[in-house]
């Protein structure tokens, strides 16, 4: 036999979300009617959240408090009005934007354990604060429990419950109740398309959440979640094969029966889409199941919160103060212009890969409209490039920024050939160790190809056989500058032996 | 290991998309490639190494990072740090840093726990509140903790500058409301500067309006990988010891 106590805490959430609303703050000779003043506003709000009216930000919950006082035929001052939406909003001071916040008896731990709530949170798809928007708030589960307490149905009931419920009320014509019931079908469903949604960015946001046991127990097969949205859909059916029958109601009846059945395709438009969250959440999970079973091993319990600033910094301070910024830093991205080379070189070379894949696709006569490449003179790129093996040959390196100082006509000729930069970047982005082959193939390595046509030309390069060669970046050279469309970080090629 | 130059291409690709955009959806095309070929994920990782920087990648993005030391790279952060170089001017960049450490305090959360509160924002009341208590927290303690010279010094400038020398925050001059952008010297416009890094990287919606500052996914996905790892949690803890042991040679030399 489960104890008296047993569900207690659970209770106590409620019935205290109930008890604080509307207190804990002075509105002077509203005090006495500030609970029902908040209540009747957390009604409004949910209404328009329920009709997918986005008037709900904290003007539109002045101005709605506004019309219930004057309703009230009540006096109040623009003051007093503010202080009651922060009041529903906020637990003491306003400016803080606090959560409430209650010690609850905990029958399970037999001690008491905080409780936080609020009864408006930030509609954050409603809200559209990127584009400057200003809050639109929603009811939170705990207001909209405190609203159906209200109503006599209990929270046990579940969706099915209430389908039922609603479908009952039609049978015996009950229209105008049955329309109440519809409401709280469509708040249902969009607490259960918010679940959905939710889930769908916390599994994005730490998959390893699918993994965990308790949550495992609690999924249902994609097998057992389609039956029952067919059996719900099913229900829905039942409802409207009632419709035909209005006609034979009276004329008000009737009207009754229309609105409602307005109402019952919005719930079950609804259900539909909550249908499909719920199949593609699903689908997700296996796909991460299929595709990164590895995140199952990142289980690292550390926080900036706790380990890294409550424990240490704010305990113990730092050493050097200075340390926070090796902290912080990793934090943000770089967004300075440039220093890597070639981004205009790769932009151009986009494009060609553009056309070219848009020709495979679409129509070969478009061929003739693919850019000329610009010839390629090898003799030209060796006898450039000879001078760079040449020092690299006598001093180990050959910085690039030795470029800029070449005349203007070398530097023309630098930069007439497209593939030298090509190989410029290939040096930079990974090492190569320099071998002669003993025939040039397609798909060589173009430095390997310089490497073997520099030999031909000059045999003295054969010293540098196996030797790998590098590239560092040297931080304490600035930015080369070729001409203004040309600019490359300061790196060094160097050599090095083979290990 | 020798790359195709198809993945060389790709590579660069990619780390130049990565410069320009910071961020890139896992659900581009360029993206998927380097989620598939460990080959191209050493590329692009080899070449943002080489200016000191980090890419990694989530469910839902890849991003790129400075690694802090020896980046090659500039942003709004290093930006700040620039303006407050200065000796006299150094306390308000420590200060900044402060104020930021402070509100990621407010918004990490373990993760495990899915509860939202965390997530839907600070206000900035309620981060000055907690700068100050920290503040002076930290000057009442200055006697009984042994906290570092180097870190007392610093501390009671940056209190200083908080507690005495900024006023608690400034009206517009045409509107009734705290104006925090076009003001200076008061609290709740410095934490608007201290944040502005934060704010100019899209990590943080910075509502000026309704004085409150909410955090984006990103943001989490950013906390999740630089701090809630044991690696990084060790190299700060070496970083502590190394600067400690440092600080001891000096003051025996």
């Amino acid at each position: 036999m489960t104890d008296i106590s047993s569900g207690l805490h659970d209770r106590l959430k409620k019935t205290s979300a109930i008890s604080q609303l509307g207190r804990g703050f002075d509105v002077g000779e509203l005090n006495d009617y500030s609970h029902e003043i908040c209540l009747y506003l957390l009604l409004k709000v949910f209404r328009r959240e329920i009709n997918n009216n986005k008037n709900r930000s904290k003007n539109d919950l002045i101005e709605m408090t506004g019309h219930i006082i004057n309703e009230m035929k009540l006096e109040s001052s623009i003051e007093q009005i503010r202080r009651l939406v922060d009041g529903v909003l906020y637990s003491g001071d306003p400016k803080r934007q606090a959560p409430f916040s209650v010690m609850l008896y905990d029958e399970n731990l037999h001690s008491h354990r905080e409780f936080k709530f609020r009864y408006l949170v930030p509609d954050r798809e409603a809200s559209r604060w990127e584009e400057g928007g200003s809050t639109v708030y929603r009811l939170t589960e705990t207001a909209q429990e405190i609203i159906f307490i209200t109503r006599e149905v209990l929270e046990e009931f579940g969706f099915d419950l209430e389908q039922f419920y609603t479908l009952q009320l039609i049978k015996n014509g009950n229209f105008i109740e049955a329309k109440d019931s519809v409401s709280n079908l469509i708040a249902r469903v969009r607490n259960l398309i918010k679940k959905e949604k939710d889930r769908t960015e916390d599994i994005l946001r730490n998959p390893s959440l699918i993994f965990s046991a308790k949550e495992e127990s609690k999924r249902m097969s994609e097998g057992e979640l389609k039956e029952q949205f067919k059996e719900e859909k099913k229900v829905f059916e039942d409802m409207f094969s009632w419709q035909d029958r209005l006609e034979s109601f009276p004329t008000k009846k009737k009207k009754e029966g229309k609105l409602l059945f307005e109402e019952l395709e919005r719930a079950r438009k609804l259900h539909d889409k909550l249908a499909e969250l719920a199949i593609s959440n699903l689908s997700l999970e296996m796909e991460i199941r299929a595709d990164s079973p590895e995140l199952f091993w990142k289980t690292s319990n550390l926080s900036y919160k706790k380990d890294f600033w409550q424990n240490l910094i704010l305990k113990k301070g730092l050493p050097d103060i200075e340390l926070l910024t090796d902290l912080l830093a990793p934090l943000f991205s770089p967004t300075q212009e440039f220093i890597f080379p070639l981004d205009w070189a790769w932009a151009e070379q986009h494009l060609y890969t553009y056309i070219d894949d848009f020709i495979e696709d679409e129509e070969e006569f478009l061929e003739e409209e693919k850019p000329l490449e610009k010839e390629e003179n090898w003799n030209l790129i060796l006898e450039l490039w000879e001078g760079v093996f040449s020092q690299l040959k006598k001093e180990g390196k050959y910085p690039l920024k030795n470029l800029e100082n070449l005349s203007e006509e070398e530097k023309e000729k630098w930069l007439s050939q497209d593939k030298n930069l090509e190989l410029f970047m290939m040096f930079i982005i990974t090492d190569i160790k320099l071998e002669e082959v003993e025939k040039e193939y397609s798909g060589l390595d173009e430095r390997i190809l310089l490497y073997n046509r520099l030999i031909e030309e000059n045999d003295e390069f054969r010293e540098l056989e196996t030797k790998i060669i590098k590239s560092k970046l040297d931080n304490s050279q600035d930015l080369i500058n070729l001409d203004d469309n040309f600019r490359l970080s300061p790196y060094i090629l160097y050599l090095e032996e083979e290990k | 290991m020798p790359y195709s130059r198809e993945q060389i291409e790709d590579g660069s690709a990619l780390f130049f998309r990565l410069l320009n955009e910071q961020i890139i959806s896992i659900a581009d095309p360029l993206a998927d490639k380097y989620r598939r070929d460990g080959e191209l994920r050493n590329i692009v990782k080899t070449m943002a190494a080489e200016g000191g920087l980090h890419v990694f990648s989530t469910a839902q993005h890849i991003h790129l990072v400075s690694k802090g030391q020896g980046s090659n790279f500039a942003n709004s952060y290093t930006q700040m740090k620039e303006k407050y170089s200065g000796l006299k001017r150094k306390k308000y960049f420590y200060l900044a840093n402060i104020i930021i450490s402070i509100f990621l305090a407010e918004v990490d959360k373990e993760k495990h726990i899915r509860i939202r509160w965390e997530e839907e924002g600070v206000s900035y009341y309620k981060l000055a509140d907690k700068v100050t208590a920290i503040l002076e927290s930290w000057q009442k303690r200055q006697e009984e903790e042994n906290f570092s010279e180097e870190w007392s010094v610093a501390i009671e400038q940056v209190a200083e500058l908080w507690l005495t020398e900024f006023s608690e925050y400034k009206m517009s001059q045409t509107e009734d409301r705290v104006e925090v952008t076009r003001t200076k010297d008061n609290r709740l416009s410095f934490i608007n500067t201290a944040l502005k890094p934060l704010a100019e990287q899209s990590l943080i919606i910075d509502n000026k309006e309704e004085l409150k500052i909410i955090p984006k996914p990103v943001l989490y996905e950013r906390l999740d990988e630089l701090y809630h790892s044991q690696k990084r949690y060790k190299d700060f803890k070496n970083l502590i010891e190394k600067t400690k042991e440092e600080q001891e040679a000096k003051k025996n030399a």
